[in-house]
């Protein structure tokens, strides 16, 4: 069973291979995000407009929301709009029921890990397919994303090679390229004969009811043209006004991602297959989903909703680079996994998540919707003191130490008191051992002892008052 | 002869007063006259990371209080106590009665290497060190929200005598984070040791630093690994007591 | 959720506090570039994505030489490529081509033809020199899948529909993204990094992409 606590789990993948994988790809990817950056300079000013948008949009979720839906339907799409996750995954198994899908396939939808959509379609007896390579890999291997861009960075080739023998029945290869090889034969067959394909939603366009979906394997393309319904998943906070603002956003979501320019497929759909077309999907259904985001909407954590998914926060973040995806508890991993997660789920379960940060501000610095991430992250601890979810051992401490820091006599007291206690147990001023939740400070580290006289006391005996 | 004011931050008042003391010696040696407000103690940032809105208030305010009363720059040898009072106090006393206070006080404050060489215009350390190879460690606080990065360097660089290398990833986070050092221990520490990797590579004998919260925290691990590698704040280097 | 329940709990929930006017425009925001040919930073571009760009005088016989390479079998083709004699020149070669429209009834049926296929040529309505992007769009006579399915995808673009980047061909052709049922940016050929961030091709997409200058 996973525990509950940010810290246990993490504790238990420190120093793991899964760990390590997960940093030496979040580095890699933060440094071509930095080539990228460093080779391009209109990027900050990219960022500024990208901010500027997607703010705008949020600001006017509704009216955008309503002329996106109206231009789907204007063009035959259908839009189902689903408050929660029972309800879109409701809607999604009844069509799936409709068109007696047996096989449906999957493009990357992080929308459809937080409404456990797989799970519920698999148990209606469908046969639900991942294409994108690493969904496709920790499908087989029964595991969560560790990454929101690379899901399965935390394998290794060999632990790929043995899941692909025992669950492909293909001999055992620790080749990355034959390995890739397998899976494109393997998808194939599933792409061509699937009844369904269930995509995510990089974003949808208000003034036109496009849909963009962006990979770099080509398994959103076939995803939304092969089989004959297409179901785009969105989060409702997923849309831009104009087809100019998609252009403007596409130039920043590559480069922060992978440093790439363009991902090699841009795709966007608008509508079904038309008269005339030789081929695409016969019908669409777009379900947008709110489930909790409008929690955020009116409040100052709102400019969480404006992430466009690049994943250049958890490439950058030392908690992340140190304890992997996994160690996250959630579908939403590092930085922005931190705020989101407790936003839509509640800090009851998740309090803690707001802790899992050194406040180092590097996620904030490459943001290409410049989120202030840290920001967030501040609110939603006092969130969660005021509600005693997390860190409740803190509140006396700081308590009694803010008396301390308020009352200049008591400081002097207190100073001087440390000042007689370090000189008694500190050897050469080095402590070794500290008690109750210091503790976990000596596990890893000295600690000078309190000096034996305290600055305010020098000042005083060399300074006067 | 300016006048300047020192908050030396909780930290080294308790545990390195001498960091206080060489940052009074170094100020007053470019010609600055040193006040010190008895009243002061903490900026509250402990309380404010941790989300203990009301204990932040009362610290920063007491702060704030004890620092109206007194003019001219304040200089703090700390990027992180540095940032809170100019980002986050001022808006954490909004509404209180000593809102205002806070932004006289915000708009006073400077870090040290910040003030010595922005506000100074010192370019040159002035001090020999034979047997300190530095490496300099950029905390993130007074890096990324105050722009610190350039001015211990420029400091550092003109000191005589041995070198500065730098670390393969200087700007990567230390891993201490405050409280969060002792919230989550063995993720810091797991930070730590990759910081402490790059730096122990560098070959440097010191890790030179503008915050003595990191400095104390890689300290502590140095020690635990027992490696031969020293740390100082930059006031300690420049007052040539390295 | 019915429509206006739900956007009603959206505009209840509306931001205090999000700037509200829309964002002004800063223009085209592209970096200073030294001024190169058109068409060799396309190519550099095309080459940086693993791709290859043909500049030839002749393009119909550069489209039978690659395909060359892997065939002759079975191709599927737009019905205009933007030049004559492109599907008769690969078919004299001894190439076949496949019937490409769908049937409503049958799809699957109708689609187990495509998995051996090995050559897609299509158009191309425009490049972006500095990403190496072509754009392909969907309509009569014009199937997806041919710029999908095969292993290797020709495509012919006309020199003069070269833009510089995807944002000046933005600046004024934006709204066409939404004027067909798909429109795509192809940006060289299909990889992924998801093994140990090991780059490998071929993944879904094609495998390799031709574009022949026009």
């Amino acid at each position: 069973m996973e525990p509950v606590t940010f810290v246990d789990r993490a504790s238990r993948r420190l120093g793991t291979y899964a760990a390590e994988a997960n940093r030496r790809g979040a580095e890699r990817l933060s440094e071509l995000r930095e080539e990228a950056a460093a080779d391009y300079a209109p990027l900050d000013a990219m960022r500024d407009r990208a901010r500027a948008v997607r703010l705008h949009t949020l600001a006017n979720l509704d009216r955008y929301l309503s002329r996106f839906a109206d231009e789907v339907e204007a063009r035959g799409g259908k839009v189902f709009f689903a408050s929660d996750a029972a309800e879109a995954v409701e809607y999604v198994r009844a069509l799936a029921d409709r068109h007696q899908a047996e096989l449906i396939i999957k493009s990357k939808s992080m929308v459809s890990e937080e409404i456990a959509l797989n799970d519920a379609l698999e148990a209606d007896g469908r046969r639900v397919v991942e294409t994108d390579l690493g969904e496709f890999i920790i499908q087989l291997a029964g595991e969560r994303p560790s990454h929101i861009i690379a899901p399965a960075i935390h394998l290794s080739a060999a632990d790929i090679g043995r899941l692909f023998e025992d669950r492909l029945s293909v001999p055992y290869t620790d080749d990355a390229g034959r390995l890739n090889t397998i899976a494109r034969h393997h998808l194939r067959r599933e792409f061509l004969a699937a009844d369904m394909g269930i995509s995510g939603v990089n974003f949808g366009v208000a003034e036109s009811g496009t849909i963009c979906t962006v990979t770099n394997e080509g398994n959103g393309r076939l995803t939304t043209t092969a089989p004959r319904v297409h179901v785009a998943l969105m989060g409702m906070e997923r849309v831009v006004p104009t087809s100019a603002d998609l252009a403007h956003m596409l130039e920043v979501l590559a480069r922060s991602a992978t440093g790439q320019r363009l991902s090699v497929y841009t795709n966007m759909v608008t509508g079904a297959r038309r008269p005339g077309d030789p081929d695409g999907p016969d019908e669409l259904h777009v379900v947008v989903l709110d489930n909790g985001r409008s929690r955020a909407l009116g409040d100052s954590t709102a400019e969480i909703l404006a992430c466009i998914r690049c994943g250049a926060c958890l490439n950058v973040c030392p908690v992340y680079r140190a304890v992997g995806g996994h160690s996250y508890g959630s579908v939403y991993t590092g930085p922005i996994g931190a705020v989101i997660t407790p936003v839509l789920d509640g800090l009851g379960p998740w309090g803690d998540l707001p802790y899992a940060s050194t406040l180092c501000g590097a996620c904030r610095d490459v943001c290409p919707v410049r989120i202030d991430i840290p920001r967030v992250l501040l609110e939603l601890r006092r969130r969660s003191m005021d509600g005693g979810h997390a860190y409740a051992w803190v509140r006396p401490g700081l308590t009694a130490y803010a008396a301390a820091a308020t009352r200049p006599w008591l400081w002097r007291l207190v100073l001087g008191a440390a000042g007689v206690v370090g000189r008694l147990v500190g050897r050469d001023r080095v402590i070794g051992r500290l008690p109750f939740h210091a503790a976990g400070w000596t596990r890893h580290r000295t600690i000078r002892a309190p000096a034996a006289e305290s600055f305010h006391a020098w000042w005083r005996r060399n300074r006067g008052a | 002869m300016p006048s300047v004011q020192l908050f030396v931050t909780c930290l080294i008042d308790a545990l390195a007063p001498e960091i206080g003391r060489a940052t009074t010696a170094v100020l007053e040696r470019h010609g600055c006259r040193v006040g010190f407000a008895a009243a002061q103690a903490c900026c509250g940032q402990p309380a404010h990371n941790a989300g203990l809105e009301a204990a932040a208030i009362a610290m920063a305010g007491r702060t704030v209080e004890a620092l109206d009363t007194t003019r001219g720059p304040v200089v703090v040898p700390s990027g992180s106590c540095a940032d809170m009072l100019i980002h986050h106090v001022p808006e954490l006393l909004a509404g209180t009665d000593r809102a205002a206070a806070a932004v006289r006080v915000a708009v006073r404050v400077r870090e040290f290497s910040q003030f010595l060489v922005d506000d100074l215009g010192v370019a040159e350390a002035g001090v020999r060190c034979d047997g300190c190879t530095r490496v300099y460690h950029p905390s993130c606080h007074g890096l990324r929200n105050l722009g610190i990065d350039r001015q211990p360097r420029i400091l550092l660089d003109s000191i005589e005598g041995a070198g500065r290398r730098e670390a393969h990833q200087p700007e990567q986070c230390c891993g201490f984070g405050g409280l969060f050092a002792v919230e989550m221990p063995d993720v810091s520490a797991a930070i730590m040791n990759t910081k402490l990797d790059d730096l122990v590579s560098t070959g440097a004998e010191l890790v030179v630093g503008v915050d003595l919260g990191c400095l104390l925290h890689l300290e502590g691990g140095l020690r635990r690994r027992g490696s031969d590698m020293r740390v100082a704040h930059l006031a300690e280097v420049l007052a040539g007591e390295v | 959720m019915e429509r206006e329940a739900f956007l009603g709990r959206v505009r209840a929930a509306a931001t205090t506090g999000l700037p509200d006017a829309p964002p002004a425009d800063p223009g085209l925001l592209v970096p200073d570039l030294a001024p190169t040919d058109l068409i060799e930073r396309f190519r550099a571009g095309v080459e940086a994505v693993n791709g290859r760009v043909h500049d030839s005088a002749d393009a119909v016989a550069t489209v039978v030489d690659v395909a060359a390479q892997v065939g002759p079998s079975m191709f599927l083709a737009w019905d205009d490529v933007g030049i004559p004699g492109v599907c008769s020149g690969l078919e004299a070669a001894g190439w076949r081509r496949l019937a490409a429209t769908v049937p409503t009834g049958g799809r699957v049926a109708h689609q187990k033809a495509y998995y051996p296929v090995v050559l897609g040529v299509t158009g191309a309505e425009a490049g972006f020199a500095e990403s190496g992007t072509i754009v392909l769009r969907s309509g009569p006579g014009r199937p997806r899948m041919a710029s999908l399915i095969p292993d290797v995808h020709i495509a012919l673009l006309p020199r003069s529909a070269l833009h510089r980047s995807l944002a000046h061909w933005a600046a004024e052709n934006a709204a066409s993204m939404a004027d067909a049922s798909n429109v795509v940016f192809i940006t060289g050929v299909s990889r992924t990094g998801d093994i140990e961030m090991r780059l490998n091709t071929g993944v879904h997409g094609p495998r390799a992409l031709h574009i022949v200058l026009t």
